[in-house]
């Protein structure tokens, strides 16, 4: 049993992931945070015996030693979901339910597509630097990330320092120059991240043990097994992947998303269904 | 190198880092997140696999090769809604820098990741369980009759807060459990009542310092606004149990924590583990020098956490005191 958590019913990639399982014999259950919180009935023990989870949904009692898996396409709860309580109480209702939803999968001992983080059920969320810092381990390639503070009264300073470092950078090309002139312009706090030039983008989606090439042209093996390894680092088995070419021919991670994108799933169609249900009923943690 | 202390100069555990970084000459300076906006600056880059950057505080600039050690107590409010350039500026160099200090290879008290473990305390119990530790009977659930069980399991049952959102810890009364319905749509955490006394560990890389608490409260924090009272001394951990406390906070990758834990009759349970631990209140109830030892742990010194737990012995109350 495969029990899916979509934002809302009839999400197109749980619909994917539904056929897959009738394709496979497998049953999908999928819940939406409406039904996790008016319809499911949990619970969560941890003892000396270790962590137990069950639930109950329509009176059919589930344990989790029952699933072969979790695919989580939420990140968590917004406070309209408790419509009666006062204002301040919806916020803090939300956050107690992500708090006991994050143990709860956690505790499960099937895998998780993706394992929950403390404050998002779908998987980490990294700060593009950290995914950098962890790509290179893995023998991956990265783009070039500054970080300005972003006080107006620094523009002309930063204008010079982007300039700087627009020679600085040497072989990496400032593709997205004019969107960090376009920073100087108007304030922002956001990382700029200097995007590689050349070949055009090649995305894959990574399940598991396995990378699908969304199009024609696919990454080589040596870079499907770096980003296998990358995605076991940071916790995340499920999740997209764009690529670019430096103009020195280097292959460049320049995204690392959580999800299948709907054009992912446009053109992978089934394959995608079957290689989730695939790296879930092979009973792999990671 | 040069030791960053970030947060509100006037807060006690700030304000005690600080009085201790001063005893001791290191070269330090404080972010004070009221000067975000304007008069501190920072620029820094990833680039071709290297960290290289710049912090400007005031008049005072450096490398950040240069930055040794980091007390990231508080960098504003990163959620308030404010449209000033000011507030802008603010919250775009608390960003950056929240961002250099999750990758600085510096001694960083602590990085956000880790802490965010104690967002869940459910997920918290679990990891402290994987760490070796006894953790309270605990039972989290939107169902009435399972909590009914519970209870009926154990002589005393309280409820919490899940969340890192703050709770005053209550005991489950006969009162409460004609609301039990009302967990229906909303889950829930409920633990067994540990008796016993409540021994408070802060563990600063290496260091440990204990701090026994009696109160005739449940929640000892909140004893005196509810009439009751709660004191406490210095205690010395036990070498095993001082080595599982450094263990335990290297599991959480982290190196300044507040460990709270009950001595019962069963043996030593944990709570809880605090990744911002507001020492000051128990320094100054126990005289433990705790902000000195923060202060040489981010200036290069202190007590390594280098000691390796027996991953096979139970955490030990020898030398501690009964119940």
């Amino acid at each position: 049993m495969l029990l899916v958590f979509e934002p809302d019913l009839g999400s197109p990639l749980a619909d994917a992931i539904a056929r897959a399982g009738e394709r496979r014999g497998v049953e999908v259950l999928r819940w939406s945070p409406t039904a996790m919180v008016e319809s499911v009935s949990l619970a969560l023990t941890i003892d000396e015996g270790g962590a137990a989870v069950s639930f109950s949904v329509d009176g059919r009692p589930i344990r989790g030693d029952d699933l072969d898996g979790v695919v989580t396409l939420i990140d968590g709860f917004t406070p309209d979901l408790w419509p009666k309580y006062r204002p301040r109480d919806r916020e803090y209702a939300a956050t107690e339910a992500l708090a006991s939803w994050v143990a709860l999968l956690t505790a499960l001992p099937c895998p998780l597509l993706n394992p929950p983080a403390p404050d998002a059920l779908g998987g980490a969320i990294y700060p593009p630097v950290e995914v950098s810092m962890l790509a290179a381990k893995v023998g991956l390639s990265t783009p070039s990330i500054l970080y300005l503070d972003s006080a107006a009264s620094f523009r002309d300073e930063r204008a010079d320092e982007l300039r700087g470092s627009a020679a600085a950078l040497g072989h990496l090309p400032l593709a997205e120059l004019p969107l960090a002139q376009a920073w100087l312009d108007e304030a922002r706090s956001e990382p700029i991240r200097i995007r590689g030039v050349g070949e055009a983008r090649i995305r894959a989606v990574v399940v598991g043990d396995r990378v699908l090439e969304v199009g024609d042209v696919g990454p080589p093996e040596e870079i499907k097994r770096a980003l296998i390894d990358l995605h076991r680092r940071i916790r995340r088995p499920l999740g997209e992947v764009w690529l670019g070419r430096g103009e020195d021919g280097r292959w460049l991670l320049e995204d690392a998303m959580r999800w299948p994108s709907a054009a992912a799933l446009d053109y992978l169609g089934e394959r995608l269904g079957d290689a989730i249900i695939a790296a879930c009923t092979e009973g792999r943690r990671w | 190198m040069v030791v960053l202390v970030c947060g509100i100069p006037e807060e006690a555990p700030v304000a005690l880092a600080i009085q201790a970084l001063e005893r001791r000459g290191a070269d330090f300076l404080v972010i004070d997140p009221d000067d975000l906006g304007d008069r501190v600056r920072v620029r820094w880059s990833w680039i071709d696999g290297r960290l290289r950057g710049a912090l400007a505080v005031g008049e005072r600039v450096l490398d950040i090769d240069d930055i040794g050690g980091v007390y990231l107590r508080y960098l504003g409010d990163l959620t308030r809604e404010d449209d000033s350039p000011r507030a802008v500026a603010a919250r775009g160099t608390a960003l950056a820098l929240a961002d250099l200090f999750d990758v600085l290879p510096a001694r960083v008290v602590n990085r956000r990741r880790p802490m965010a473990s104690n967002n869940s305390k459910p997920l918290q119990s679990l990891l402290i369980r994987e760490a070796g530790f006894l953790v309270p009977p605990t039972l989290v659930t939107s169902d009435p009759e399972r909590v009914r069980t519970f209870a009926a399991e154990h002589p005393s049952v309280i409820y919490k807060s899940a969340s890192s959102v703050r709770s005053i810890v209550a005991p489950l009364a006969e009162a409460d459990r004609a609301r039990l319905p009302a967990i229906r749509g909303l889950v829930t955490q409920f633990q067994a009542e540990i008796k016993g006394y409540e021994l408070r560990v802060h563990v600063v890389g290496g260091a440990t310092f204990g701090a026994r608490i009696n109160s005739d409260r449940t929640d000892y924090r909140y004893a005196a606004s509810q009439g009751g009272r709660t004191t406490m001394h210095e205690v010395e951990v036990p070498r095993p149990l001082a080595a599982r406390c450094v263990a335990l906070a290297r599991a959480l990758e982290m190196t300044f924590v507040g460990i709270d834990l009950i001595i019962s009759d069963a043996g030593i349970v944990c709570l809880e583990v605090n990744p911002c631990p507001g020492y000051s209140y128990y320094q100054e109830a126990t005289g433990s020098p705790i902000a000195d030892e923060l202060a040489a742990f981010l200036d290069g010194a202190g007590v390594e956490a280098g000691v390796e737990a027996p991953a096979d012995q139970p955490a030990s109350r020898e030398s501690l005191p009964a119940s």
